[in-house]
């Protein structure tokens, strides 16, 4: 038997949230997600939560699960002590339980131009990369913006305005490919007053990615960047 | 009321892809997904995308001409070979596209995009990056989506269509954040919702690919077309049913029995093994754990471990990450246990090789249309170049057809569909059975793998036909659905259960009609593909009694249908 | 994105981590002579024979004034930056944390040039 104890906020009929458990009997291998997804089938259908990819690579289901950033649905429950509490993510206004609204974060990801400002007209076939420049982006691909380095920041708690840990990884993903021709432009972009300089290195966001990155050290490569503009 | 020149449903690669085209064709374009943008089912394709780019010293003979051959061959002649002309055709382009925005291929040690073999490919022909290019290739299209600064609701659902002389005119949305409803009207509307996976249980697709959008359009008549033609992939995680890609094949993965037999070099030639094409090797699999070679719990074993950590750390680390993550196994050191799974869906909305549907101001791209490129089974690697192509040219098409017209909502139609929706929530909320709705999209699902899986005979067809029929009338005594406004998935749900009921109606009278065994359909009871009665589309109508089934012939252009043999 | 290319922001970080570096140097020197020498309370006296006895501790104390200055200031430059204070109170810091800068720096000075 487990005990899920869910954050749960209905805008419609709450003023305050509230935390209500929920019992059941978990078949082994279980992960967290698919208890909510239990939940919601068999025990309160109103229960609002995201989900899609079930395989950790769309990040729609980040979550503060028994004090950590995590994903539900590659989080088993036999690894958690019972009860489980389960909150939505931190610093962004809650929609309904377990949803936020995600605008916030998503609004910083775009001010960084997160897209290629390619350095010269396209060739007629691909531009050509060596191995080791694409060696170079390999460690910034895999973000797939689920927020949890974002809920856990404290910067980004006191700071609304602060780029946050996912727009400057995006940074230096398009900052260190050899195809961009934007670079300068960017490394200035980041350096300015609510970018990385706000960073205290606290080393939360490398802590609970869920994908292992390593925003941090990003940040800390970027700052090395707009000091010796070596790009 | 709110109007925009084309509507683009769906935020996956096709409908993103579209989005771009209209943008810069300078139409007037909004996006609606049910989630946002990147957390489209997308974004799980792994195993990379075909082009005949020639790249490696392998496919140094490759052409598109070969690319297409091979496309037709795999489709176990079914496809329309105009629209696979197309389809490999364009490839080139559209990958050098990909890359030109940005898109992070793995390359060769020359600087060129790198392409691995996959299966039913005469050549090593799959452009790839790592294992994820379907993440990146999403990340890439959505990022030029900001650059042109599209209009993307997000989390808004398309709860259905409106239509006026037989003209679409606009889509009636729910807004998942507030729940109030929404007319919205267009000039052109485009789909591109995606697969639907998830009328089965053992799915690879994601929690969002259920039987609902596809059967929006199928309740106003649009048909549907080749429905029976369900591809299993063969190689997903045991139980959570993850796909492990056919990259990790590619890059030269065995499949062994519980003896720890190479067991494929039975069912194709030695000089193909595991890289057979995917029906044909789902159906090997599923034969060695039928006949009891299979390991106690139920699967086969794929082997990485004598690829070196070296290898799959820099190919496959994604499927590490899966394996480490999901059921505790690290690939480089012990081999994956996996089954077949339900993967893609080779029919849908019946569409021409532009994307154009039957109906006018209506198109479709992506898993949910049938453009009939991938026929009765398609080829590992085509579907992200399906989704890139087609996406790309129902967009031009779309912007090309609202050019010049009225920029003003059909008002009279669209608030009769509006009414009509507003009912259909009233009476979900109202309804007072006793059944759990969830329960009988779980029989559902359990059901279809039974009946309609890798194996499919007549009696078992017609049983899981009865079955269906049954649910349906359970489903009308269902309880009511969740009475708030504000992110309601309950509702949301019963949509989808009540969708997947109608499009598996229609999958299992499409699949008993159709006698004979060709590609992903595979009859015990006619195990021979029959040209002579079959080689024909099929395409099924909605009428209040059932579906209505009628025939259409396939284009061929180049290739005579030949016997499929690897 | 915008297109002003500033970067002064940068150096003020980098010039934090020298002066770091070198404050760890210069604090323990510091600290050690005056707290762990042969009295425990020490008096002017103490002081101005160390200064007399070796112009290089004038020159220490030279280098020392500044960098401590810059360090300090800079610190509460970077705490007034995270609380984001409006543009013309951010201006108004910056103004008078350079003059308590530039003074200091100039005093502290005026008062080790006599042992030179």
């Amino acid at each position: 038997m487990v005990e899920f104890r869910i954050f749960r906020f209905d805008p419609e009929k709450n003023k305050e949230p509230e935390f209500k458990p929920y019992q059941f009997e978990p078949f082994k291998g279980m992960t967290i997600l698919e208890g909510l997804y239990h939940i919601l089938e068999n025990m309160d259908s109103s229960l609002a939560f995201r989900s899609s990819c079930r395989e950790a690579v769309c990040g729609s289901c980040a979550m503060h699960i028994n004090g950590v950033y995590r994903l539900a649905c590659k989080t088993q429950i036999q690894i958690l002590k019972s009860p489980i509490t389960i909150r939505p993510l931190s610093h962004l206004p809650i929609i309904k339980d377990l949803v936020v609204d995600l605008n916030p974060f998503f609004d910083r990801f775009r001010e960084i131009k997160p897209y290629l400002i390619p350095k010269e007209n396209p060739p007629e076939k691909e531009y050509l990369q060596s191995v080791e420049d694409r060696e170079k982006i390999d460690d910034w691909l895999d973000c797939i913006l689920c927020g949890a380095c974002y809920g856990s920041c404290p910067v980004c708690a006191q700071d609304p305005k602060y780029l946050g840990p996912h727009a400057l990884l995006k940074a230096l993903r398009f900052v260190d490919d050899s195809r961009d021709g934007a670079t300068r432009e960017r490394v200035a972009f980041v350096t300015q007053n609510s970018g990385i300089f706000r960073c205290h290195t606290i080393f939360n966001c490398r802590e609970v990615c869920p994908k292992d990155l390593d925003p941090t050290k990003a940040i800390a490569k970027l700052k090395w960047k707009s000091v010796f503009k070596k790009f | 009321m709110l109007f925009h020149e084309v509507l683009v449903i769906g935020g996956g690669l096709a409908g993103l892809r579209a989005a771009i085209e209209i943008a810069k064709m300078g139409q007037e374009v909004a996006i609606i997904s049910k989630i946002h943008p990147m957390r489209s089912h997308s974004g799980e394709a792994q195993g990379g995308i075909n082009a005949s780019l020639a790249n490696v010293e392998k496919s140094k003979d490759d052409s598109k001409e070969k690319h297409w051959y091979d496309t037709v061959k795999g489709s176990d002649f079914l496809a329309d070979q105009d629209a696979s002309e197309i389809l490999t055709a364009s490839a080139p382009e559209a990958i050098f596209e990909m890359e030109h925005w940005g898109c992070p291929f793995s390359r060769t040690p020359e600087g060129k995009i790198a392409q691995r073999p996959f299966g039913g490919a005469g050549f090593p022909r799959t452009c790839y990056a790592t294992d994820k290019t379907g993440l990146y290739l999403l990340q890439t299209v959505w990022e030029q989506n900001i650059k042109h600064n599209v209009k993307v609701y997000e989390e808004w659902v398309v709860l259905g269509l409106a239509t006026e002389d037989g003209k679409c005119c606009g889509v009636i949305l729910m807004d998942l954040r507030s729940g109030e409803l929404v007319a919205m009207g267009a000039n052109a509307v485009i789909f591109a919702t995606g697969g639907i996976g998830r009328i089965y249980a053992n799915t690879t697709n994601a929690i969002t690919n259920t039987g609902f959008a596809i059967s929006i359009p199928y309740w106003v008549g649009v048909p549907l077309k080749d429905m029976e033609f369900i591809q299993f992939h063969p190689t997903s995680l045991a139980r959570t049913h993850i796909l492990m890609t056919e990259g990790c094949r590619g890059e030269g993965g065995y499949l062994r029995n519980k003896d720890g037999e190479r067991f494929m070099s039975k069912y194709v030639s030695e000089k193909v093994m595991e890289l057979g094409p995917r029906d044909i090797v789902a159906r090997s699999i599923q034969t060695e754990i039928n006949e009891g070679r299979g390991f106690p719990d139920g699967t086969v074993h794929l082997d990485l471990t004598h690829l070196g950590a070296k290898k799959i750390m820099e190919r496959l680390p994604g499927i590490r990450d899966i394996c480490m993550n999901f059921i505790g196994i690290d690939p480089i050191y012990e081999p994956i246990p996996i089954t077949p799974g339900t993967h893609y869906i080779m029919g849908g909305i019946d569409t021409d090789k532009n994307g154009q549907t039957p109906m006018e101001g209506f198109f479709a791209a992506g898993e949910c249309a049938c453009v009939s490129t991938h026929g009765a089974n398609r080829l590992g690697g085509n579907s992200l170049l399906e989704t890139v192509v087609f996406g790309w040219r129902a967009g031009e098409k779309a912007a090309e057809s609202v050019k010049g017209k009225d920029k003003k909502a059909k008002t009279k139609a669209l608030e009769d569909a509006l009414k009509r929706e507003q009912d259909n929530i009233q009476n979900f909320k109202k309804l007072s059975g006793k059944e759990n709705p969830y329960k009988i999209k779980d029989e559902l699902a359990e059901m279809m793998v039974k009946s309609f899986g890798l194996f499919r005979k007549e009696e078992d067809m017609k049983t899981g036909l009865d079955e269906i029929m049954k649910l349906k009338e359970r489903f009308k005594n269902i309880r009511g659905a969740f009475g708030g406004k504000v992110f309601n998935l309950d509702l949301l749900s019963f949509y989808e259960i009540k969708a997947n009921l109608d499009v598996a109606e229609v999958l299992a009278i499409s699949a008993i009609a159709r006698k004979e065994t060709r590609g992903s359909h595979y009859r015990t009871d006619f195990n021979k593909r029959d040209d002579q009665n079959w080689l024909k589309h099929t395409i099924a109508t909605y009428s209040p009694e059932g579906p209505q089934l009628s025939y259409k012939p396939v284009t061929i252009t180049k290739f005579q249908p030949e016997e499929r043999k690897y | 994105m915008n297109q002003k290319q500033s970067f002064s922001s940068a150096y003020g970080w980098f010039i934090q981590r020298i002066t770091g570096i070198l404050l760890a140097f210069f604090l323990i020197v510091h600290i050690n002579v005056l707290h762990f020498g042969e009295k425990f309370f020490i008096d002017f006296n103490m002081v101005t024979q160390r200064l007399e006895g070796s112009f290089l501790w004038a020159i220490f104390y030279i280098i020392f004034i500044p960098v401590v200055l810059f360090h300090g200031l800079n610190g509460i430059w970077g705490l007034v930056e995270d609380y984001r204070p409006s543009q013309g109170a951010q201006k108004t810091v910056k103004v008078l944390l350079w003059i308590l800068g530039i003074v200091g720096t100039f005093y502290g000075i005026l008062a080790i040039t006599p042992f030179l």
